[in-house]
C-alpha cells in the first residue's frame, strides 16, 4: 500500500579503504552477494516498505551507478508519478569543489528537490550497507511514537567507525556518541532515519551556515540538544556496512553463513530487487565440484568452488580450483587456475595454471578487466 | 503504421499428451530448462530476429500464459509502435463467436488485427517448439524465391518421417506435394510448423477455406494443400539445428536433457540470448554436503544434497542426503531428506516428503517411463511414485 513516507539515498563517494573495489565506481555501487550492489539493500528496503518516490544524491563516480539504477524500472520505480528520480549534483555554486564534506551539504544541493516532496516522512539513508530491514516497522514505531526523528539501530557492534545513540528509560534517544569502533554504550546507528520533512527543512536551515556540513555532528546533535524527540527502532537482524576491503571481503564471506543468507534473503517477502541480466541458468559440468558457496545464475562451471561468491556470468574451467573466492560478473578462470582468498572484480581472466593467495584477513584483490 | 511482417504465436493447445503438467496450463507456459518456459524460444527468436509485432493466439487454460507474457517486457515487446498481443477467442455481435476451430480459423478468426498492421507478410508460428531460429534469414529466402509461402522444415530420419508433415521437394526446389503423415514417406523433409506468407494471399486462403465445409481449418491439413493445388510457389527453408516438439513426456524430458550436453542447444551463446522473465530470487545455495554435477541450476535454489543430470529450476529446494539424478525440477519444487528421485518430471510446487522414492533407471523393459508428478501434489514420507507413473493427486504410502 502506499504510504506518506518519500526516500531520500545520498551515495556520497568512495572510502580510498575500499582501494581497487571503488577504483571506477562509488561504494554505493560495488557489487555484492553474486548478483546485487550495495544500493539494492537500501532501495529494496525503502521499496519493500511501500516507498514509491526515492531520490538518490550523487556526489561523484557515479556513472556506475546511473547504468545500474537506470530509470528504476527494476525496483518498480519507473513511474508516471514519483519513482525514482536521479540527483547527481546541480544546485551547487560555481566556486564549490564538487566534494561534500558532509550529509547536510549534500542535502544542501538538492534543498529544491526536498522542499518540493509531497509526503510528511523522509527516510533517509546511505547507499552502502547490507541489511534487510523492515522500514514499514519503524514507521510504525515513528508514527507511535510521534517523534521527530527515529533511527534506526542495531545490536551488533560494527568494528568499524560508527555513530551510538543511548536511549533513555522512555526510550526516546537522550545522548549522540560520535564515531566509536567495536562496543560501547547504547546501541550502533545503522545511519538510516526517518524524519519529518519540515524538521529536515529545519535542520537544513539550521545548517546553512557552510560549517555545518554534518548531520550527526551538527543537525542531529543540535536537534537533541534542543530536547528533540528521537525514536529509536532497532533492526535484530543482520546489519553490515562497507567501508574497506576487509569489510567487503568479510561481508562476502558472511553470505556463506545459512543464518545470514535466510535473513537477508526470506522466504517469500521483502525480496532485495537488483537490475535485471538476462541469464540462462548456471551449468555445472562433470567434473564441477560446489560447496557451501552461492552462485548467481549465468555461470559455467567445470572446475571446483569452496567458499566462494560467484557473480553473474563467471566461467570457472576444468581444472581451476576456487577457496573462499569472490568472482565478480563475466570473469574468466582458466584451467587449472588456483585462487584461494581472492577478489576478483568484473570482466578479469585468471589464465591457465595461475596460482594467487591472499589471507582471510587481507585478500588479494584483481582489478576491473586485468588479467592476471 | 505499417508493418513488413509481423508473428502470429499458435499458443492455445491443450498439451493433452503432458497429462497432468498440463492439466492447469497451456502447453507454452510450461516451465523449461531452467529458467524459461517453452514460449520464451518463439518469443526470444522474434526478437532476436527484430520482429517487433507478435500476436499470442490463446484458447486453453490461458490464465497463466496471459500472466506470463505480460507487456512483453524480457523480449523488448513493450513498445509504443508494435508490441505482444494476447488473442483470445472473442464474442460477436448478436451473442455469437466461436472457438478456435483450428490454426487456421484461428488466423482466420484474427484477419482485422493484421489488416490494421497493413504487413507484407505473417509468419505463423507455434508455442510449443525448443528451437532458435533466425526468422529474418527465412524471410530473406520467401523474398529471394518469389514464394507464395515458406514452410521452414528439417531433416529427420525416413524411419520417423511418417510422424511428420513431410515435405516432397521438386528438382526447381520447390516444394512439389504435402502429405501429413504418409504411411509411406517419400522424403525425409518435415515441416517445422513454422510458416512465412504472403499477407494478402494467406488473407484470401483463410477466406476460401471458411467456406469449404469439408475443411478441418488446418494449415497442414487445409491451407498448404489447397495452395498446391492452386499452383503457387511453396518453398522449403532448411533449417539443420536444433529443433525439438516437447509435446509429450518423453519429449519434454529430453529436450530438458538435451541442455546438458554440449553441441545440442546452446543457450549460453550472447549473439542469440534465449529471454524470459526473471523472478526476483537471491543467488542460489550450494550447501556444505553438496554435490551437483552435470546439471543446471539457477536463482533462488537451495541445494544441500545430490544432483546428477538435472534440470532445477527456480526456488528449488533439496535437503541434505536427499539425491536427485536425470531429472526435471520445475518451480518451487522441494526434496525433503532421504528422497530419491530418478528419471523423473517434478511440477511446479511438488512436494516429495522424507524418505520417498520417485521414479527408477530404466529397466529395459516397456513398461518404464518418466515418472511425472503435476504441479502442487504432495507425495507423502515413504510413498513410491513408479516409473512412468503420472501422478495427479496427493500420494500417501501404503502402509
Amino acid at each position: 500500500m502506499r504510504n506518506d513516507l518519500h526516500g531520500i539515498l545520498y551515495t556520497l563517494g568512495s572510502e580510498p579503504a575500499l582501494g581497487e573495489l571503488v577504483a571506477n565506481r562509488n561504494s554505493a555501487s560495488i557489487p555484492y552477494g553474486a548478483r546485487y550492489r550495495l544500493i539494492d539493500f537500501a532501495l529494496s528496503a525503502m521499496v519493500n516498505a511501500g516507498v514509491r518516490d526515492v531520490g538518490v544524491i550523487m556526489e561523484r563516480d557515479y556513472q556506475s551507478l546511473l547504468d545500474h539504477l537506470s530509470s528504476g524500472k527494476d525496483w518498480d520505480l519507473s513511474r508516471r508519478r514519483g519513482g525514482l528520480r536521479l540527483l547527481p549534483p546541480f544546485g551547487l555554486p560555481e566556486s564549490h569543489s564538487g566534494h561534500f564534506g558532509g550529509c547536510m551539504e549534500a542535502l544542501r544541493s538538492v534543498s529544491s528537490y526536498i522542499r518540493d516532496i509531497q509526503q510528511e516522512d523522509i527516510v533517509m539513508a546511505a547507499g552502502d550497507w547490507i541489511a534487510n530491514v523492515d522500514l514499514a516497522a519503524a514507521l510504525e514505531v515513528h508514527a507511535a511514537a510521534g517523534a521527530g526523528i527515529t533511527a534506526v539501530c542495531t545490536r551488533e557492534n560494527p568494528p568499524f567507525t560508527h555513530h551510538r545513540l543511548v536511549p533513555g528509560e522512555d526510550g526516546f534517544a537522550k545522548t549522540l556518541l560520535f564515531s566509536h569502533g567495536g562496543a560501547g554504550e547504547g546501541l550502533a546507528s545503522t545511519e538510516i532515519y526517518i524524519l519529518k520533512k519540515e524538521l529536515l527543512l529545519e535542520l537544513m536551515d539550521f545548517c546553512s551556515d557552510g560549517r555545518r556540513t554534518h548531520f550527526h555532528r551538527d543537525a542531529l546533535a543540535h536537534f537533541l540538544s534542543e530536547g528533540g524527540k528521537m525514536a529509536v527502532y532497532v533492526h535484530e537482524g543482520y546489519f553490515s556496512r562497507i567501508t574497506c576491503v576487509g569489510d567487503y571481503y568479510r561481508a562476502s564471506m558472511d553470505l556463506l553463513r545459512s543464518e545470514v543468507y535466510a535473513d537477508l534473503f526470506p522466504w517469500g517477502t521483502r525480496p532485495i530487487r537488483t537490475k535485471e541480466r538476462a541469464e540462462s541458468s548456471t551449468y555445472y559440468g562433470d567434473n564441477a565440484r560446489v560447496k557451501s558457496s552461492l552462485v548467481a545464475d549465468g555461470c559455467y562451471v567445470e572446475g571446483e568452488i569452496q567458499n566462494c561468491i560467484l557473480f553473474r556470468g563467471v566461467r570457472v574451467a576444468a581444472g581451476a580450483k576456487l577457496e573462499n573466492c569472490v568472482i565478480m560478473q563475466d570473469t574468466v578462470v582458466q584451467e587449472n587456475a588456483h585462487l584461494k582468498s581472492v577478489i576478483a572484480d568484473k570482466d578479469c581472466t585468471v589464465t591457465e595454471g595461475c596460482f594467487l593467495a591472499g589471507s582471510d584477513r587481507l585478500p588479494s584483490v584483481i582489478p576491473k578487466g586485468h588479467t592476471v | 503504421m505499417k508493418k513488413e511482417c509481423i508473428a502470429m504465436l499458435l499458443a492455445g493447445g491443450q498439451g493433452s499428451r503432458l497429462y497432468a503438467l498440463t492439466a492447469n496450463m497451456a502447453k507454452p507456459g510450461i516451465p523449461f530448462g531452467g529458467k524459461y518456459r517453452i514460449i520464451d524460444f518463439p518469443l526470444s527468436n522474434c526478437a532476436n530476429s527484430g520482429i517487433d509485432t507478435v500476436g499470442v493466439l490463446t484458447q486453453y487454460r490461458p490464465m497463466s500464459l496471459n500472466a506470463y507474457v505480460g507487456t512483453g517486457r524480457p523480449w523488448d515487446l513493450d513498445m509504443e509502435d508494435g508490441g505482444v498481443f494476447i488473442l483470445p477467442p472473442y464474442m460477436t455481435e448478436g451473442e455469437k463467436g466461436n472457438w478456435f476451430s483450428g490454426t487456421a480459423n484461428a488466423i482466420y478468426q484474427n484477419i482485422d488485427f493484421i489488416d490494421i498492421r497493413d504487413p507484407e507478410y505473417v509468419l505463423i508460428l507455434s508455442g510449443d517448439h525448443i528451437y532458435k531460429m533466425d526468422y529474418a534469414k527465412m524471410l530473406q529466402e520467401h523474398k529471394e524465391h518469389n514464394a507464395a509461402c515458406t514452410i521452414a522444415v528439417i531433416q529427420v530420419s525416413m524411419s520417423e518421417a511418417s510422424r511428420f508433415g513431410i515435405m516432397n521437394i521438386g528438382p526447381d526446389g520447390y516444394i512439389n506435394e504435402f502429405e501429413e503423415k504418409p504411411p509411406q514417406p517419400k522424403s525425409d523433409m518435415a515441416s517445422m510448423g513454422i510458416y512465412i506468407f504472403n499477407w494478402k494471399l494467406l488473407r484470401q486462403a483463410l477466406i476460401d477455406d471458411e467456406n469449404d465445409p469439408d475443411s478441418h481449418r488446418d494449415f497442414g491439413k487445409d491451407i498448404i494443400p489447397k495452395l498446391l493445388a492452386a499452383g503457387e510457389k511453396l518453398w522449403p527453408y532448411r533449417f539443420d539445428g536444433y529443433w525439438r516438439d516437447v509435446g509429450t513426456i518423453t519429449s519434454l524430458w529430453d529436450a530438458n536433457m538435451d541442455l546438458l550436453s554440449p553441441g545440442t542447444l546452446d543457450i549460453y551463446d550472447p549473439s542469440w540470448p534465449i529471454l524470459s522473465w526473471n523472478p526476483i530470487r537471491p543467488p542460489h545455495v550450494a550447501g556444505p554436503e553438496a554435490d551437483i554435477r552435470h546439471s543446471i541450476v539457477t536463482e533462488g535454489c537451495v541445494v544441500e544434497g545430490t544432483v546428477f543430470n538435472s534440470v532445477l529450476s527456480s526456488q528449488v529446494r533439496i535437503d541434505p542426503g536427499a539425491r536427485v539424478e536425470y531429472s526435471v525440477l520445475m518451480p518451487g519444487a522441494v526434496v525433503e531428506r532421504g528422497v530419491e528421485v530418478r528419471f523423473a518430471i517434478l511440477g511446479e510446487n511438488v512436494r516429495v516428503c522424507s524418505g520417498a522414492h520417485v521414479g527408477t533407471a530404466p529397466d529395459g523393459s516397456d513398461r518404464w517411463g518418466v515418472a511425472t508428478c503435476g504441479p502442487d501434489i504432495t507425495v507423502g514420507p515413504g510413498a513410491l511414485v513408479a516409473p512412468g507413473a503420472m501422478l495427479y493427486d496427493d500420494l500417501v504410502a501404503k502402509l
